[in-house]
């Protein structure tokens, strides 16, 4: 005797369909993923170099403000078209202090040490961070006060 | 009797099959394809990082005052120095920068470079840059400190701005 055979219900189906769908998102977001890694890598190693703009900058990277690349390389006497493209570039700059460290507090403290040394030096540490809409780089620095 | 499978069921089976095959064949073949870019794209961000380091170390660890910029026009500067950094194991070399042809050509030799356009006798190991569309070296309109801003303006790729600061002050 030939037994009938039974249809796919609706269920099957869609948790067929379902598990496929899911598969072929996984893939696609795979290859996103990979794409937004790659451009994101590409514009932070263009950024990476302005963090040198801050080098021996006293004007700059020590407050929270917005300029221009121009402005940080206002001490060099620079071709009027790398001005005008630099002019184009806004850039924020925000610092943040992460430690301070007084040397002062260390010498009462230390009595029996045989090297008394007394210092009234405050060492800061810092970073400064450059920020442009599609990427960001940052500086640590070290000012003594 | 188990019913065996009607020649229709076969065709739409393999149908299905080749279907499902040919795409996979398909991103296989963009994943390759894709794969090469990335394996450009890195290997050229690595040589431009190669590039930046080797200025930058040429600039900051310069001898103090050895540094001498020639101007050649708004597009071309042509620079000689002293440094303690050498890519050829050299023991503190003397180092040019210069543009011919748009070409970006790093000098190294032991015997000092005096003028340009330069002598035949000049004994130097040659690295090419690349391809510029400019390049400059700025120094510090404050005249005590060294410091300068080098742009490269590359052809083919992003530019490099650094500004560097002489490590070799007196």
């Amino acid at each position: 005797m030939i037994k009938a055979s039974r249809a796919f219900t609706l269920i099957e189906v869609m948790v067929a369909v379902m598990i496929i769908s899911v598969v072929i998102m996984a893939l696609l977001t795979m290859r996103g993923n990979s794409t937004h890694i790659f451009s994101d890598l590409s514009s932070r190693v263009k950024i990476n170099q302005f963090a040198s703009l801050f080098i021996s900058n006293t004007d700059y990277g020590f407050l929270k403000k917005s300029v221009t690349l121009e402005k940080l390389v206002s001490d060099f006497d620079i071709e009027s078209d790398l001005r005008r493209e630099l002019s184009n570039t806004k850039v924020e700059v925000i610092y943040q202090e992460l430690n301070i460290i007084d040397m002062s507090e260390f010498d009462a403290s230390d009595k029996e040490s045989e090297a008394e040394v007394s210092s009234n030096m405050v060492f800061e540490i810092g970073k400064t961070v450059l920020k442009t809409p599609n990427s960001s780089t940052g500086l640590l620095r070290l000012r003594v006060q | 009797m188990r019913k065996a499978f009607t020649l229709i069921e076969m065709l739409v089976s393999v149908t299905i099959l080749s279907i499902m095959m040919i795409f996979l064949y398909e991103s296989y073949a963009s994943l390759n394809k894709s794969n090469q870019i990335y394996k450009n794209e890195v290997n050229s961000i690595k040589s431009k990082q190669i590039k930046k380091r080797v200025i930058y170390l040429d600039f900051s660890l310069a001898m103090y005052k050895k540094t001498n910029i020639l101007n050649q026009g708004t597009k071309e500067d042509i620079v000689f120095t002293q440094s303690s950094n050498s890519i050829h194991k050299r023991y503190n070399p003397y180092i040019a920068y210069i543009v011919k042809d748009f070409k970006l050509y790093r000098l190294e030799s032991l015997k000092e470079f005096k003028e340009y356009p330069l002598s035949l006798d000049v004994e130097a190991d040659v690295d090419y840059l690349g391809e510029v569309n400019s390049f400059r070296v700025y120094r510090s309109k404050e005249k005590d400190k060294e410091i300068y801003l080098v742009h490269v303006d590359f052809k083919e790729s992003d530019d490099i701005l650094l500004k560097i600061k002489v490590l070799n002050e007196k």
